[in-house]
């Protein structure tokens, strides 16, 4: 067998951009917050907030559909985490 | 389960016949007036609700061997014929290049298909409403993914990966109490409803019954395995944002972090399904077999367009001061009140 270097318990972590959407991560992530505090996760699978408008964030609740097209973080390489949330606009009503 | 009440000639007759020992009574063809809209059809898809849950958990009355009857099969594809027909009529979709679909199923869910029954649950709904519509749900959510499961042997591949990596996730990673069919008994209890498997098919009406057949009838047959991956997409693009507004609506109503515990769960976890169900699950499969581009887009139309038909009928029913079920029913009492 060949010995490869994998994440923390043998499953390498994967990030996969979605379009105009959340991050994807698969394997043997943590994540925690910037003093250390470890965040429940509770799927194997998770999608995270790159828009800034989640309600549950740091994960994804789909609000990005929401967001303007043109204010969507895109996947283009090097466009960083997204646009500042501060600048962007969503369709959502008053009731959220 | 136990045997729902017939509601027709044809259940009238499934019901009388699935007591017996198989395949000593054989099943005539149905010489029946078709309804007009097989979709509001009671006998139609009573009978045909009958004959899928064969397939799943079966009934307390019915000898196992009924599932694979020859008599009994011909008699359902005659009456999936007619359901397609029907959906068919209902649902256009244009045609559209397999690396398209993810886009496809953007737009599609995207748009409105009827009216809004998460805005008006998360404001206005009474608790009385907010029960019938879990009680209408729970003909699905108590099998909840169960029907998706049929398409996994069918795909190969990356299809396939994102079919189970969707579906273990439905099934609570392997945690009985976090598969979704188990939470959701969470809410039924919250509002005093009885969360037995089945429990409610004799309260809702064929519209209620159609939403769940129609993935039984894609993922029974493999020539339907494309519509199935589409169907999956669609409820998985169209549930973050609802179950935001289904949780508030129940915590409104006095719900506790148990009886949201289901609305709250698909906010997050359906977020990460609709990429893999748009993306690795129905582009792939496009990609893979050009030839089932169109079917998935179908089988996501026929989702969003039943859903939109039980969300009407909900909201004109409570629009008119009258319960959304059959029958009037009593309430034992719940804690959310
Ligand atoms: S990326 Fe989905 S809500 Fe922000
Ligand atoms: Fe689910
Ligand atoms: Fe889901």
């Amino acid at each position: 067998m060949t010995a490869r270097h994998r994440g923390r318990g043998g499953n390498p972590i994967t990030v996969t951009l979605c379009e105009n959407g959340p991050l994807l991560l698969r394997g043997d992530f943590v994540i925690q917050t910037q003093d250390g505090r470890q965040i429940a996760v509770r799927r194997r699978t998770v999608a995270l907030c790159r828009c800034g408008h989640s309600t549950v964030g740091p994960f994804c609740d789909g609000t990005h559909k929401l967001v303007r097209r043109r204010d969507r973080p895109s996947t283009a390489a090097g466009s960083g985490t997204g646009t500042d949330p501060a600048g962007t606009s969503v369709d959502t009503e008053e009731e959220r | 389960m136990r045997l729902p009440e017939p509601r027709g000639p044809v259940s009238e007759h499934l019901v009388e016949v699935l007591r017996r020992e198989p395949g000593t009574v054989p099943i005539p063809g149905t010489t029946r007036q078709p309804a007009p809209s097989a979709v509001h059809d009671e006998d139609l898809q009573l009978s045909l609700f009958l004959c899928y849950e064969l397939h799943y958990r079966g009934f307390d009355e019915v000898d196992d061997a009924w599932e694979w009857q020859p008599e009994l099969l011909g008699l359902r594809a005659g009456l999936e014929r007619a359901f397609e027909v029907d959906l068919r009529d209902r649902v256009r979709v244009r045609p559209v290049a397999p690396d398209d679909v993810p886009t496809a199923l953007g737009d599609l869910t995207s748009t409105d298909h009827g009216p809004s029954l998460p805005r008006h649950l998360q404001r206005k709904g009474t608790l009385g409403q907010f029960r019938e519509f879990v009680l209408h749900r729970s003909i699905y959510h108590r099998k909840e993914a169960d029907p998706h499961t049929w398409g996994i042997p069918r795909l190969a591949g990356r299809p396939k990966a994102a079919l189970v990596e969707i579906q273990a996730d439905e099934y609570g990673g392997g945690q009985p109490e976090r598969m979704h069919a188990e939470i959701f008994r969470h809410t039924m209890q919250a509002l005093g409803l009885d969360d037995g498997y089945g429990r409610y098919v004799d309260a809702v009406p064929a519209v209620t019954l159609a939403t769940s057949n129609v993935i039984s009838l894609f993922g029974l047959r493999r020539r339907w395995r494309g519509a199935l991956a589409g169907h999956l997409a669609a409820i998985e693009m169209t549930s973050s944002q609802p179950n935001r507004r289904y949780g508030a609506g129940l915590r409104r109503l006095g719900g506790d972090e148990l009886a949201t515990w289901f609305f709250d769960e698909h906010v997050v976890a359906d977020a990460v399904h609709e990429q893999i169900a748009a993306h690795d699950l129905c582009g792939t499969l496009a990609r893979a077999e050009p030839d089932l581009a169109a079917d998935i887009v179908f089988g996501a139309a026929c989702a969003l367009d039943l859903d939109a038909e039980l969300a009407t009928h909900l909201l004109a029913a409570w629009d008119r001061g009258e319960s959304s079920l059959r029958r009037p029913f009593g309430w034992s009492s719940g804690q959310a009140s």
